[in-house]
Parts: C-alpha cells; structure tokens; sequence
C-alpha cells in the first residue's frame, strides 16, 4: 500500500520523451531520497540519537528556566547567547531542549510498553489457545471485560492507584493493551495446533513444551510483529494524553505531552509551545507507520506475492 | 440465530458485571473519601458519622454485597459531593457525550464514504493520494494536539468560534472535528481497500458487461460490500468514545461522561465511578451486539446459516 505513495511522489513531472538520460538518472537519484521509507528511516535514527545524546545535543537544560526570557518567541538571533529556536514556555525554558529531552520519554514508554504488552498477551493467548478448556474461557471472559470500557479510562483509574511516573505509565499501558496481543495469539494458536507439521512433531513424540516453543511460538510471531509495530505509536499518544492530563509523569520529567498541556494555556500569547511537541508526535507516528506498513508487506506472504 | 443472540447476551452481561467490580475495587483502592471531606474540628465521632453515613465503615465485601443489592434495584447510592442519585448524575451527562459520538461519527463515516469512493473509482488520482495523505496523518496526529491546533486557528487567530462550551452549534464544531479524524482515517483507507477488491469481482464485470453505468456499479453493487467492515469499525469507536473522549472533553469543556468520571476519580466519589462504569460498559456491549446483529441482516450467507 505504501507504494502507492512511494511511486507516485515524483512520477507525474516526468514526460519520459523530452528527458535526456543524465536528467533522468538525476531524477531517480531525487525519487530515491524523497522515497518515505528512507525518509522515515532517516527521521527515526536522527530521533533516537537526538534522545540519546540530550544532554549533550540540546542548547539548554529543559528544566532550567530563565525568567528573564519566558514566552520568547522562536528566533535565530544569537546576539545574545544561544538562541531559543522554538522559542521558550512561561517559565523561560527552552522548548527545543524540552522535545530533545521528551524524545527519550516517549521513545522508552512506546517501545517497552509494547514489549511488555506483546510478551505477556502472547505468551498468554498462545496458551489459551493451544490448550482451550477452563483457562481459555476465562481469559475470553477478561478479554470482553477490557474491551467493555474505554481503555483511557481504565489507564487513567489505574494511574490514580498507582501514582505518576514513568515505570507506572508503562504498566498502566501494559495493563490496558494486553489483550489485543491474546486475542490474536489465541487465533493463531488455534490455527496452528491443527496444522500438520503440528501433528507431525507430536506423532514423533514432542511434549507440549518443544510443540509450543519450536512450532507454534515462531509461527505466530510475524502478526504479533506486525500489531506491535502499529501499537508503538499509539502507546506514544497514550503517553502524551496522561501527560497531558496531569497524570503521567511528575512535573520533574519532561514528556512532549506535558510540553503540550503547558502551551495549552497560553494558546493565545505563545502559539509556539504547543504547536512544536505536537509536531515531533507527529512526525514520529508517521515514520513509525511508514516503516510499519513496509515490515507488514514483508512479514505477510499475501501481499508480498502481489 | 437465538441460541447465538442468547449466548451473546449472557456473556455480555458477564463482561458489565466484570467492569463493575473491577472498577468498584480500583476506587476503593484509590484512597479514603472521608480524607477529602474531613474539616478542621471535627472529633472522632463527627468522622465515624461521616463514615458510616458513606457506607465506607463496613468491611470491603460487605460494601460490595450492599452495591450489588442496591445496582440490581437500580439503586446505585447517592453522591457524597452532589447529594444526588449518582445514576441520575452520569445520565445527565449522557446527552452531551451522545451529541459529540454521533456527529463525530456520522461526520467521519460520510467524509470516508466520498472520499474512499472517489479515490477507489480513480487510483492514482490526485484524490486517491489525497485520501492516502489523510489517513497516514489522520492516524499520525494526537486528537487533543488537532483540538489545540484548531483552537489556535479557528478561535485565538481568526475568531470565528467561541474556544469552549456547551450548548450552541458553534460549540460542537471543533470537538468533532478533532474527535473525527482517527475514525475518518481509519474509515477512508477501509473503504478504499474494500471497494477496490470488490471492483475486481466477476459480478462487476458481469454488471459492467450489462451495459450499467459507472455510478450504478460503484454505488449499488461495489459499495454494498462495504457495509459491514464499516458497520465493525464504527461500533467498536462508538464504544471507544463513550467516556473515551475525556482528553477532548477537557480541551473544549465539553462536559460529556468522561469528565465526570475523571472528576469523581479525583474526589473520589464512588457513587459516580460505580454508576458511570456500569452505564459506559452497557452502553458498549450493547452497541457490540447490535453490531453483531447487523452482519446479520446485511449479509444474506449469515442470515440464512
């Protein structure tokens, strides 16, 4: 699907009998950097480094305000020491170090949420799956209870319980999104346990254990693969809103959401401080999903045959 | 059929009554009302008052026992804060979330509807790209941040509409705007990919062969196919927004569900939760049957099986 995209980015200028050929192998040389997925690519890794290196990469230190120069607008102006170039929040911090340093949070809340998510709900569906009985029943019956009540919801209670902080938001997430990772594990366990190759290992003597971990586990991974890629972004969002209302992470960490909900307030005379965390979401989401779509064209045999 | 309708009703049941407990345990374990409520010179015997007139001086199970009594006489206590009926609190605010789910909804199932269509009747078009750049940023961009944008836009830079309220028209526009877009996304890319496999079908051909004309195969034959991958998508994101939608609720001060629970977590007014938890979990399951049921009357092979 993608492709769709990829292809057509520069396609439609090119009316291939007027082009001599070094013009075309230059426009194929524009066409392949302009492509999203190396574009996608190359925003991801320049994140991640930014979100490794902060302290080293960003102009300021994002908790350090500087009353003197609070709600500054963006500018380049270095007249007077580092410019702010996405401007300053009311306490005078600067909203380019508050991102740099915001990267790291929602980086390490998507990424371990949907590990922690995707392990448990896996390892959990699988086993439903493959055995059935009582323990499938009830798993199925907490699975309804979950997708009964909105999810935000039921993070938003639990982070009250709880209390902020970043290994609380992870289990929060982890809590609430589990059972999309059991439902189709579950599928796919049921599917492969009458697969043939199954029946095979088992006629051959293999225990439930070497059936599970060599045959069923591998084989069910490419969807789960798949769904965790596209939760990433989401539980970045997830993230971004408890933080947003007040019930992420403590006011001493920075998070794009927090960045957001303090420029909420001053919409009118600094547009700047929301406008900017909003757009590194964005831009991430995009990437991620760019780079998603590409894995799931790989990882499903359907579609890479088309 | 009645044995599948019956099925679906008892366990749907069982998920309602799931929520309630769970939801009923998590307030408890929030924290002690009678903390928030305690004034400065009140003895020992003004607390224990309090604390009895909450119902929170029994033992946990017995609460329980006394709240599943009192919800299946419909009776689910009086808010400390309010002192009012809880269950009456939550309905009160039902309008307002039914009014932001349905606009959201109907805007985003229309908007998908013409824009899948018309890209899916001419791929590559400027207008399938352009349904391409709406879902990837549709699904790309945190509603709240769209809520903020908009609000930047359409209220502090041009002053078209007011930034928050209830109660007028121009108060519902930004909410469902922003509430709109997720589903929309989502719905666009469904029905493209829907009508553009169908397309494909030898009974399109069969009704191009007869001479039909373009609209007529797209409208009637293609997009009937549609109907239930969209019927799917809207009830799941019907149930997501009930008491889902808290953070655009907070941005407009729209004072939907989900505000009101987020408040009486805060104050924690158990009444509310309780009462709020088993109307969002019905409201869900039953969406999801009727869900269910639809298939049933749109597709004619599970009609009949």
């Amino acid at each position: 699907m993608p492709d769709i995209l990829a292809d057509n980015t520069l396609s439609a200028p090119l009316p291939s009998h007027a082009c001599s050929i070094p013009r075309r192998r230059a426009w194929r040389g524009i066409r392949l950097s302009l492509n999203p997925v190396y574009l996608a690519a190359a925003f991801l890794v320049v994140l991640v480094g930014a979100a490794l290196f902060a302290p080293w990469i960003a102009p300021f230190d994002p908790l350090q305000g500087d009353v003197l120069s609070n709600l500054a607008p963006p500018s380049f102006d270095n007249s007077a020491g580092p410019p702010h170039l996405l401007g300053t929040d009311m306490l005078g911090r600067d909203v380019l170090s508050g991102i740099i340093f915001g990267a790291r949070i929602s980086l390490i809340v998507g990424i371990s949420s949907v590990i922690g998510a995707g392990l448990i709900g896996s390892a959990i569906g699988i086993l439903c799956g493959y055995f059935r009985g009582t323990l499938d029943e009830v798993l199925m019956r907490l699975v309804d209870i979950q997708l009964a009540f909105p999810f935000i919801l039921l993070a938003i209670f639990i982070m009250y319980v709880l209390g902020q902080g970043l290994g609380n938001v992870v289990t929060v997430l982890v809590i609430a999104t589990w059972p999309i990772y059991a439902r189709i594990a579950r599928a796919e366990a049921m599917r492969l346990r009458e697969a043939e190759y199954v029946a095979a290992a088992r006629a051959l003597g293999a225990g439930h254990r070497r059936i599970l971990l060599r045959h069923i586990a591998p084989n069910a991974t490419p969807p789960l693969i798949v769904i965790a890629t596209s939760a990433v972004p989401q539980m970045i969002i997830f993230e971004a809103a408890l933080s947003f209302l007040g019930i992420g992470l403590p006011p001493s960490e920075i998070s794009w959401g927090s960045l957001l909900a303090a420029g909420r307030d001053y919409l009118e005379q600094a547009w700047w401080i929301a406008t900017f965390p909003g757009l590194a979401i964005m831009a991430t989401i995009l990437s991620v999903n760019v780079l998603g779509n590409r894995l799931k064209q790989r990882l499903d045999p359907r579609s890479r045959h088309l | 059929m009645i044995r599948f309708v019956a099925r679906r009703v008892i366990t749907s049941a069982i998920a309602v009554f799931g929520v309630v407990t769970i939801i009923f345990v998590l307030a408890r374990l929030v924290g002690d009302p009678v903390a928030l409520m305690m004034q400065p010179g009140m003895t020992q015997a003004d607390i224990a008052a309090l604390r009895h007139g909450l119902g929170v001086d029994e033992p946990i199970p017995q609460q329980y026992l006394h709240f599943v009594v009192g919800a299946v006489h419909g009776d689910f206590g009086i808010s400390p804060w309010q002192s009012r009926p809880a269950f009456g609190l939550v309905m009160d605010r039902l309008p307002a979330t039914l009014l932001l789910t349905v606009a959201a909804l109907g805007f985003a199932t229309v908007l998908a509807l013409a824009l899948g269509t018309m890209a899916a009747a001419r791929p590559g078009s400027w207008i399938d790209r352009l349904g391409d750049a709406i879902s990837m940023a549709g699904q790309a961009m945190p509603n709240f941040w769209l809520a903020l944008m908009l609000v930047l836009l359409l209220s502090t830079t041009l002053r078209w509409l007011p930034p928050a309220g209830y109660g007028h028209i121009e108060n519902l526009i930004m909410p469902t705007l922003s509430l709109s877009l997720f589903t929309m996304s989502r719905l666009t890319r469904l029905v493209q990919s829907e009508l553009e496999t169908a397309l494909r079908q030898d009974y399109v051909r069969t009704a191009r062969a007869k001479g039909l004309s373009e609209p007529v195969v797209l409208l009637r034959h293609a997009l009937a196919n549609v109907a239930i991958p969209l019927v799917t998508v809207l009830a799941v994101d019907f149930g997501l927004l009930m008491g889902g939608a808290v953070v655009t609720e907070s941005v407009f001060a729209w004072p939907g569900v989900g505000r009101l629970l987020i408040q009486a977590i805060g104050q924690r007014d158990f009444p509310i939760l309780q009462a709020g938890a088993f109307v969002i979990a019905t409201i869900v399951v039953t969406t999801s049957l009727f869900a269910d049921l639809a298939y049933a009357m749109l597709d004619p092979k599970i009609r009949h099986a």
